[in-house]
């Protein structure tokens, strides 16, 4: 069950814009899903009123901008209902859901965090930055990309005064090689109170591995195709570490400790 | 003066408040839907499939899109018949809705108890027999697929419940009448049909099914002039009321459906795209039945075989 009863409805695109060649960030306005929102939680929007794409997309929060009674989402453009969401314009009427699952706990001591993030895994970082600093915390994030094409949101976090560490293995990084070898590095440089990671499958069970192995509690964003968002179809799951039942990404998460995730899943 | 309600439908002894209900697996057990509307304008609160013991579904994906589709492979996830007992009927008890509640066994033995010890539990309206899960194993499907099969699990289920009795077919068999009148011989008070449509996805990169069970089931406007073919075929095959559902997602859909001989209709799918859905094909169907100058929507059912 959600936290908060979701609003269900229409809200109105205010931005839509291409941030890297295939990256994109829709802006919507929607005060009560703004005021209810909290980082690492998702919206689910529909990208067709017709029956083709059916489900919805689901997308973590990129942006939580109270006083302006918006919200936005990062998306990559991977297949059709991306590339409709991608002709939303300015003033569309956007049928959405949210916000939905459980976001990050920032309850426990986090003065020196850590950020991992994948490719799009970066997005639902931003709104988390923004609490933890206000909260005085210091940042350092590692991003991994393939290729300078897919970095966004650097000079947004670095604006904020996220310390950002990019990793390509095609060199467009600081660091040459995959982010969990940045972050093995890292590791062994300095000791961090909380990790955060959002990104690929394999990165995620790598991270979870070296996070555990150095005693640093590691909350996970996972991804999943979903059907509804809502608990209703029981069709987003991941195995519970305990290997008996499973996790309802929808729900349960989409964010979860790492330590009570089967990362083996995969089929 | 009262106010009539032209939706009222009666159904198997049932008095509902309109002929939507819910279609099993798609609302679970109706916590989440109560976040979006009032559970009470609900014909009936089709609930997630239970099974004797409980159980935590398919291992590996379990959702593939497909155009104006969705399959599924849970696999009949849920918590046991105990648990559901303790664990979800005092909520569904307060809601102003008959709740209906869905039975899978892997074995007749499996649906007979089950049958039997739901029988005296409060607040239950109504059972649901699945003789149509296309996602597991043993029992499901396997029992929907032929008539000897299907008749023996609605006589057993007969013998050991007093509750009005709804038996849910499949829609993966070559002559749907024959599977209906072999219900309604073996006690079927209504029946409730199509469960999904056996389907498949391939994944063209590892050439593998994408799903561990290899076959799903198709739900979803793709599958809705199949369901509405078999609702029009078995109403003319059976006495009993029938329950129509497969892809229905707006009122237009849900009128076809009670035209084709429909008492009630079930909403699957399209709350899962939009939870609001079954509130609009209410008042769609509301205002439907007003335009065809029907005092009760009743009046329209089956009017496509005349």
């Amino acid at each position: 069950m959600v936290e908060h009863r979701p609003y269900c409805g229409i809200a109105e695109a205010v931005e839509n814009v291409k941030v890297a060649p295939k990256i994109w960030r829709l802006t919507l306005y929607t005060p009560e899903i703004a005021t209810a929102a909290k980082p690492g939680q998702f919206v689910n929007i529909r990208a067709s009123s017709q029956h083709d794409p059916l489900l919805r997309r689901p997308f973590s929060l990129n942006r939580i901008d109270r006083a302006k009674g918006t919200i936005s989402v990062l998306y990559r453009v991977v297949g059709r209902g991306t590339e409709l969401i991608s002709l939303f314009r300015l003033g569309e009427k956007v049928d959405l859901i949210g916000p939905l699952g459980k976001g990050f706990a920032t309850s426990h001591p986090r003065q020196n965090s850590l950020f991992v993030a994948g490719g799009m895994g970066i997005a639902p970082f931003f709104p988390l930055a923004e609490i933890l600093l206000a909260d005085k915390a210091t940042i350092t994030c590692l991003y991994g990309v393939r290729c300078a094409d897919d970095l966004a949101e650097v000079s947004h976090l670095e604006t904020i005064g996220v310390k950002v560490v990019t990793a390509s293995e095609d060199g467009c990084g600081h660091y040459h090689g995959q982010v969990t070898d940045l972050l093995a590095a890292t590791l062994r440089q300095e000791d961090f109170s909380l990790g955060f990671a959002c990104g690929p499958h394999a990165m995620l069970s790598a991270t979870k591995d070296l996070c555990l192995a150095a005693k640093l509690p590691l909350q996970v964003s996972l991804e999943s195709i979903m059907a509804c968002g809502l608990g209703l179809c029981l069709g987003c799951t991941c195995p519970k570490s305990n290997g008996e039942d499973y996790w309802h990404i929808c729900t349960d998460g989409p964010v979860l400790w790492a330590e009570e995730v089967d990362f083996a899943w995969k089929r | 003066m009262e106010k009539i309600n032209p939706l009222a439908t009666s159904l198997a002894g049932l008095s509902l408040s309109s002929p939507l209900v819910t279609a099993s697996g798609t609302c679970g057990y109706a916590r989440e839907l109560s976040q979006f509307f009032d559970l009470g304008m609900l014909g009936a609160i089709v609930v997630k499939g239970i099974t004797l013991a409980p159980r935590t579904g398919n291992p590996g994906t379990r959702l593939i899109e497909t155009p104006a589709g969705l399959i599924n492979s849970i696999g009949l996830e849920n918590p046991g018949v105990e648990k559901f007992i303790s664990g979800e009927m005092p909520f569904l008890r307060q809601q102003h809705a008959p709740v209906i509640v869905n039975i899978s066994g892997n074995t007749e033995e499996e649906y007979a108890a089950l049958a039997a010890r739901l029988d005296k539990v409060a607040g239950v309206s109504a059972l649901e027999v699945n003789i149509s899960c296309p996602n597991v194993k043993t029992g499901g499907m396997a029992f929907g697929a032929c008539t000897i099969a299907a008749s023996r699990v609605t006589t057993l289920v007969r013998q050991h419940s007093q509750l009005p009795l709804i038996v849910k077919l499949s829609p993966n068999v070559t002559d749907i009448a024959a599977i209906a009148r072999a219900v309604e011989d073996a006690g079927a008070d209504a029946i409730s049909l199509i469960n999904t449509l056996l389907g498949m996805a391939i994944d063209i990169e590892t050439r593998r099914p994408i799903l561990r069970g290899t076959f799903g089931g198709l739900s979803g406007p793709a599958i809705k002039p199949v369901a509405l073919r078999m609702v029009y075929q078995v109403f003319r095959a059976v006495k009993i009321p029938v329950i129509g559902m497969g892809g229905i997602s707006t009122w237009q859909d849900a009128a076809e459906f009670i035209l084709a001989g429909a008492t009630a209709v079930g909403i699957g799918t399209a709350s899962m795209v939009n939870p609001l859905a079954i509130p609009t094909i209410h008042q769609g169907l509301q205002a439907y039945a007003t335009r065809q100058g029907v005092r009760n929507i009743a009046e329209l059912r089956g009017m496509a075989h005349q």
